[in-house]
């Protein structure tokens, strides 16, 4: 059969009355799991994957993979609204984007991360179309020496991006969340680190109850201060504004989604990292000065990279069976689960299912986009309730949030203990952000470099010897060292010797 | 004069004393003293992280870079080093001693603050909701208490409608979690 036949079976199943009621109902419930604090994109998946088990192959790949690209897109909304974010891959989206609604401008920046995360899932199918074979190769690439350098780079440039003028402030943020990532068995020998004796500790501290716990208690907290207690007028904008702005920005747009789709293809990085990375990227390039203000091409950004991440994240799960985030784990999951067997020989035994992805992730990114742009109609409606009123039932959604992780009221205790870390960190002026981030990337660090190091029998050369990884390590030292006060001098008294020589 | 510079060219005497490279913003916040007294705690949590991660490494009795003590000791290294360099930063202009007296200044006027108060109703609230009321009582009658105590201490609106409001949110919720995606309530 040909690749026509193929793409005719697969809108078959999404035009046929039940395809669209369930593509409907999928990306709703994906919107509605990225909104809520604590409900993420891999629940999602999870729990439509035991409700689809009885459902026809094609149909429940559909479902799945709406409710993921629903679930990343919807993550958007509530950083934009409440600065919570609903996934951990809108924690950059937030940044830009709850300043943005704070100057009532909550309904452009849902409209702008709305078309932004359509763009990007648009640009990431058309790198799942063209690149898969490319992208494959050079994730193959990242060993575990770059995978180490990338957790390490990841930290350093969200450390820079949300200081505030302080990197070391950033930095210390994320190296402290790598130090509580260690808390638990770690991953080559099993052995409990800084658990104390304490048996629910050496399970590990979970994300979303720091998530929470970081992002959402110091807004909650807040609405007990009386000067915090303004209802925000949502201005009214016009879509043409909307526009303007993605127009403005094809360039990041574009950019954004190359680094998103990149991101997503190399395993154990995902949304997040694509995310921040892009909004990195625009923000280096860019000559604008209201970063962490308010800047709209930071949403446009961070929305496009970590949605492009999810087209990232189905190509090596489609070629190699190697998903590139935790969603598109279980994804996989789901795919062997309805009798599809990703990997090297996809097109030989299973050549329709490629289409199928393809097909049913734009159906599914253009009903995410109707539906994103028609429910926050009503969700900006969120910002005219008082902080009084509104914030307590946060919290309780909160708490449920937290405890949903692993049915246990300790994950609920660690959300407060971080919740007033997160208020003393926010008082001292240190971002939560990379944090989080220190916490996600971690273990991957711990892993990939003591791998690293036992492969090579302990010498460090092959870190310098590899070409990304020299990259990285110039990189990151680049950033790194002029921040401390004796590479600063040693820097000046070089330009002072010039200038006198000169 | 710092916060006069533009972004684009920071001058360059300036270019690692006041002013970040990267985003052009004035470093110098005013309250250099907490920097200090943060920098003073993580020098010591770094140094008790080391001596910690050096215990796994002898326990393990694996070679330095296979064992679980590796990564804890390279990352409270690092925590080391940035907090030196906060210390440092948090230093200019001052001594020690000064720092010092103007942390022990802080600390009472901040407890005294309205914003603390507030924030420490707020968390003695939450906690009395998390460590008591959700260990006792049903959750819906757990979290139904903990909104209209919230709503009542905040005054957000009459004691009918507190109790109204509260009531609609927790069926909201428990419909929303319990009944629609059958997601387990605490």
């Amino acid at each position: 059969m040909s690749a026509l036949n193929y793409i005719s079976m697969a809108l078959d199943v999404v035009v046929s009355p039940v395809g669209v009621v369930s593509l409907f109902l999928s990306v709703l419930l994906g919107l509605i799991f990225g909104m809520l604090p604590g409900l993420t994109a891999t629940m999602a998946v999870a729990l439509l994957t035991g409700l689809t088990y009885s459902f026809d192959g094609p149909l429940a790949v559909l479902i799945l993979i709406g409710v993921y690209i629903g679930a990343i897109s919807g993550g958007c909304q509530s950083a934009v609204l409440l600065n919570i974010p609903g996934t951990p891959a809108s924690a950059a989206t937030a940044v830009e984007g709850y300043p943005l609604a704070r100057q009532g401008k909550a309904g452009l920046a849902i409209f702008v991360s709305n078309a932004s995360s359509f763009s990007g899932t648009m640009l990431g199918i058309v790198c799942v179309v063209l690149f898969t074979p490319l992208l494959t190769r050079a994730a193959l690439k990242f060993n575990s020496q770059e995978m180490f350098l990338l957790t390490v780079f990841g930290i350093v440039i969200c450390g820079n991006l949300t200081s505030g003028g302080r990197p070391v402030k950033g930095w210390i943020s994320g190296f402290i969340g790598l130090l509580f990532s260690q808390v638990g068995l770690d991953t080559v020998n099993s052995m409990a680190r800084y658990s104390f004796g304490i048996i629910n500790l050496t399970a590990g501290i979970s994300l979303l109850p720091v998530m929470i716990g970081l992002f959402g208690f110091p807004e909650i907290v807040d609405a007990f201060n009386p000067e915090s207690r303004t209802i925000i007028p949502v201005s009214k904008f016009r879509i043409k504004e909307g526009f303007a702005v993605l127009r403005r920005n094809i360039v990041n747009v574009v950019r954004s989604a190359i680094l998103g789709v990149t991101m997503g293809a190399i395993p154990g990085v995902g949304e997040d990292t694509g995310g921040w990375l892009s909004y990195w990227a625009e923000k280096r390039s860019s000559k604008k000065t209201g970063w962490g203000k308010g800047e709209i091409d930071g949403v446009v950004s961070s929305e496009t990279g970590n949605n492009a991440a999810v087209g990232g994240a189905i190509i090596p799960v489609l070629s190699l069976a190697i998903p590139g985030s935790a969603p598109a784990a279980v994804l996989l999951a789901a795919f062997w689960m309805h009798g599809y067997r990703p990997g090297p020989l996809l097109m030989q035994d299973t050549p329709e299912f490629l289409y199928y992805v393809v097909v049913f992730m734009v159906f599914s990114a253009f009903m995410m986009w109707l539906l994103a742009s028609n429910i926050s109609r009503f969700t900006v409606k969120i910002l005219q309730i008082k902080n009084e009123i509104l914030m307590p039932i946060i919290f309780v959604c909160c708490v449920i949030g937290a405890f949903v992780v692993s049915n246990r009221m300790f994950d609920v205790k660690l959300m407060f203990a971080f919740g007033i870390l997160g208020i003393v960190m926010r008082q001292l002026k240190y971002p939560a952000a990379p944090f989080l981030l220190g916490i996600i990337l971690g273990n991957m660090a711990d892993e990939n470099l003591r791998r690293a190091l036992i492969l090579n029998k302990g010498s460090i050369a092959s870190f310098f010897t590899r070409p990304i990884s020299l990259f990285f390590i110039v990189f990151i030292l680049a950033l790194l060292v002029p921040q401390f006060p004796i590479a600063a001098k040693l820097v000046k008294g070089i330009k002072q010797r010039r200038r006198k020589k000169s | 004069m710092a916060e006069e510079k533009t972004t684009q060219e920071p001058a360059d005497e300036d270019r690692f004393a006041g002013i970040d490279p990267v985003t052009g913003a004035a470093r110098s916040d005013g309250k250099e003293h907490l920097d200090f007294a943060t920098a003073v705690l993580l020098l010591g949590v770094s140094i008790f992280s080391v001596i910690l991660a050096y215990g796994y490494y002898v326990s393990s009795g694996k070679v330095f870079y296979a064992s679980p003590g590796l990564m804890p000791v390279i990352i409270a290294g690092g925590v080391f080093l940035l907090a030196l360099s906060l210390l440092v930063q948090s230093l200019k202009g001052s001594s020690v001693k000064e720092r010092a007296g103007q942390v022990c200044e802080a600390i009472p006027r901040g407890l005294k603050s309205k914003r603390f108060l507030n924030s420490s109703a707020a968390l003695g609230m939450f906690w009395v909701y998390i460590f008591i009321l959700l260990e006792f009582l049903p959750f819906w009658l757990a979290s139904l208490s903990l909104l209209f105590a919230v709503f009542a201490y905040l005054k957000a609106s009459s004691l009918i409608k507190c109790i109204i409001i509260a009531g609609c949110s927790i069926g909201g919720i428990v419909l929303l979690f319990q009944v629609a995606f059958r997601v387990p309530l605490p």
